[in-house]
């Protein structure tokens, strides 16, 4: 398949030419835009589809952080153990937890997404990146939701942000594209063996405990501290709470370093995905 | 415009044979070395599949006009939803190639997407976008298309409180709206109320006129003849025929029906090699006693529009079946008969020589032919066969001389649209024969469970009565 223009082109005649797949496929991402109207129905669905009952989708987006930030704070307090944090444990706690939280779901539903829609990719034409790329979008209600709380815990705790607020667009975005990427890659490696899906299931799982999630990296020995960074939601998850917290120094190091990981994991992952295009449909 | 709509150039598919699992891809190597892998690497249709392989479609090549409509048949397996896959871009060629010069939608399922918690109204935006509508181009339509679906009190309530007659309906309402250049069907239309598919093909064919391209897989001979021009019979991935859609249509259905329009006997034998061909007819059972035979059939056929041998109809033509048979002793008086068998082997009924207005039937050594007419709307659709005898009445009982079971073997369509058949509203009616019948209904009062006063007083205002 090659230059398929949008469906809605002006100027009648779009051309579609039909060819076995290429060797090096490249995502049209003019045609992906041309999609944006079938991207946001398929958003506005997932999100309906969770909150059907409105307030029972609040609570659990909210119900899950906040039962965790209970159990560590509980923790904390009767081990005294020190995490290191500059600010108050419950919303340093609640910001990692609403992050992480959208990070896995939207990773590991992109990486299902081949299996989960395809009732739909077998029956009808639209550019396969739409699968994967509509968790992603999705889960930002959910992290919407985490974020409104925390305003309430900031106001309780009495702390607040600075300037670096503007950065949190950014921080958001380079973490939907880490998922996406990740996802991507899953999502083509599963086509071969479901193993991989354990494997993901399995550094989601993991990643709670060697990110910077419930503690601080300042816990963590010096010599360390480049091991510790080299898993890229770490400078992600410290960006996200210097963007919140006034008191929290951005870490420009390792989020330049998150960066630069998820711009390679995004075009490998997407390049994988893009492999195994012609042979998804074929496999289900 | 003189480019065709669509072009087909070689198109092929490799699939593996059973388990998908066991036929490695390579995906790995496939991920990691591409640029090792040359397209060369991929298997040319003119060679023998490899290994667990087999071609889908092998070397499908053929042009479309802007306006035909395109009936795609064949058997099972044949290739034909493996095309229709590719054209709608949901499955890649392994080689080849086609080029769709215009809008496409391409309706493999009807209500693609539908979700059960959703509304109605969601559910028109969400499947209409998966047909590559806009947003806007939704709104623009979205009251056309709830009137269409008749469905405007139920619109904003939960998909699953739809009946699945609803569901159809809505269904069928988006797609009769998405306005295409090009129309890819997959049996679709064989599902769901009758009365609203033609009101869905009545909309289809007055918003385009000629224009629209129709391309049709369907199993049904008759919704292929009512809605294509031309024909297209795959067999194991290749084309085997490509002609109008009444040829392509009667020779497939030749084939795979078993039909035999007309047949020959032996002079000697009593069967000729096309009638030990077709297999399950069984021998004529010659006659009843060992003596030689007193008659014999010479030859039978299917007689419609003036053509001989005829394997396929309609039911609104009439047909006339045919026997030349030979009476070879002279004291005999022979009567030919035709039973008619449909497709469960019922004996639907028999046409025996009985009028007793035309004269006698001669007696004595000849040659005689015996047509029977059957008329127009009688027969219902499907494989009829006749069985054909030539009997002599011997002192109050029957003499057999010759019988040949299912000599004729013939297939009765659908009228096509919209012409008129003894079907009205409803996808099929059942029964052996199916004539189209004189009816009366009319209303007789105005509020329902309103008893007639007085049988006497009403009858004049009775609408039947006038």
């Amino acid at each position: 398949m090659a230059e398929i223009p949008s469906p809605g082109e002006p100027g009648g005649r779009a051309e579609i030419i039909i060819r076995p797949a290429v060797v090096l496929p490249l995502p049209r991402l003019g045609e992906l835009a041309g999609y944006r109207g079938l991207i946001a129905s398929m958003v506005r669905r997932e999100v309906r589809l969770r909150y059907v009952d409105l307030w029972l989708g609040l609570f659990w987006a909210v119900a899950r952080p906040l039962l965790m930030v209970s159990v560590f704070v509980f923790l904390r307090d009767f081990s005294g153990a020190r995490l290191g944090i500059e600010i108050p444990y419950a919303p340093y706690l609640f910001s990692g937890l609403v992050l992480w939280f959208y990070f896995i779901e939207a990773t590991s539903r992109a990486a299902a997404s081949i299996q989960s829609s395809a009732p739909l990719l077998g029956k009808v034409y639209y550019p396969r990146l739409i699968a994967p790329l509509t968790p992603v979008l999705s889960g930002l209600a959910e992290l919407g939701i985490g974020l409104a709380a925390l305003i309430g815990f900031m106001a309780w705790f009495a702390i607040g942000p600075d300037w670096k607020l503007l950065l949190l667009p950014l921080v958001v975005l380079q973490c939907m594209a880490l998922a996406l990427g990740t996802g991507c890659l899953f999502a083509a490696l599963r086509l071969h063996r479901r193993d991989w899906e354990r494997l993901l299931g399995l550094i989601l799982y993991i990643g709670l405990f060697i990110s910077p999630v419930i503690y601080s990296p300042a816990i963590i020995p010096a010599r360390a501290l480049a091991a510790f960074h080299a898993n890229p939601m770490s400078g992600t998850l410290l960006a996200f709470r210097s963007a919140l917290f006034a008191d929290m120094t951005f870490p420009t190091g390792p989020f330049a370093y998150s960066c630069a990981f998820t711009l390679v994991m995004l075009v490998f992952g997407i390049y994988c995905f893009q492999r195994t295009e012609r042979i998804q449909m074929d496999r289900l | 415009m003189t480019d065709p709509i669509i072009s087909v150039a070689g198109l092929s598919k490799l699939y593996p044979l059973g388990k998908q699992g066991e036929v490695s891809l390579g995906l790995y190597r496939d991920l990691l070395r591409p640029l090792f892998r040359g397209l060369a690497a991929t298997p040319s249709p003119q060679d023998e599949p490899p290994e667990g392989m087999f071609w889908a479609l092998r070397g499908v090549t053929f042009d479309v006009r802007e306006g035909e409509r395109i009936g795609i048949i064949g058997r099972n397996g044949a290739g034909k939803s493996t095309l229709l896959k590719i054209l709608s871009r949901v499955s890649y060629p392994t080689a080849g190639e086609a080029v769709i010069r215009g809008r496409v939608t391409s309706l493999l399922e009807v209500g693609t997407g539908f979700n059960d918690s959703l509304s109605g109204r969601e559910n028109i935006y969400l499947n209409a976008g998966l047909h590559g509508l806009s947003r806007e181009e939704v709104d623009g339509r979205l009251d056309a298309i709830i009137d269409f679906s008749e469905l405007r009190r139920f619109i904003d309530g939960p998909l699953r409180h739809y009946s699945t007659g609803m569901r159809a309906r809505l269904a069928f309402s988006v797609a009769a709206h998405l306005d295409p250049d090009i129309l890819i069907l997959d049996e679709v239309l064989s599902v769901g109320d009758l009365a609203f598919q033609q009101k869905c093909i009545e909309r289809m064919n007055e918003i385009s006129g000629q224009s629209r391209t129709l391309l049709f897989v369907s199993h049904s001979m008759s919704s292929l003849r009512q809605f294509c021009s031309r024909g297209i019979w795959l067999e194991r991935g290749r084309i085997l025929m490509d002609g109008g859609i009444d040829d392509v249509v009667a020779d497939y259905a030749k084939d795979a029906l078993r039909l035999t329009g007309g047949r020959q006997w032996d002079e000697e034998a009593g069967e000729t090699e096309e009638a030990a061909r077709a297999g399950e007819a069984p021998s004529p059972s010659a006659a009843e006693g060992n003596e030689a035979p007193a008659a014999r059939l010479v030859s039978a056929s299917v007689i419609a529009g003036g053509n001989r041998d005829v394997a396929t109809i309609t039911a609104d033509e009439a047909i006339s079946i045919e026997a030349v048979y030979d009476v070879l002793r002279e004291d005999i008086t022979v009567f030919p008969s035709f039973r008619f068998y449909n497709e469960h082997g019922v004996l639907i009924f028999t046409a025996a020589y009985s009028d007793p207005d035309t004269e006698p039937l001669q007696a004595g050594v000849g040659r005689y032919e015996a047509r029977v007419e059957i008329p127009a709307h009688f027969l219902n659709i499907g494989r009829i066969t006749v069985s054909i005898g030539l009997n002599s009445p011997v002192s109050g009982a029957l003499k057999r001389h010759h019988v040949a079971e299912e000599a004729l073997a013939l297939f009765v369509h659908e009228v096509p649209y919209p012409g008129r058949s003894a079907r009205g509203p409803y996808p099929e009616v059942k029964g052996a024969v199916r004539p189209i019948f004189r009816w009366e209904v009319g209303r007789i009062g105005d509020n329902a469970g309103e008893q007639r006063v007085g049988d006497a007083a009403s009858a004049p205002s009775s609408p039947l009565s006038s």
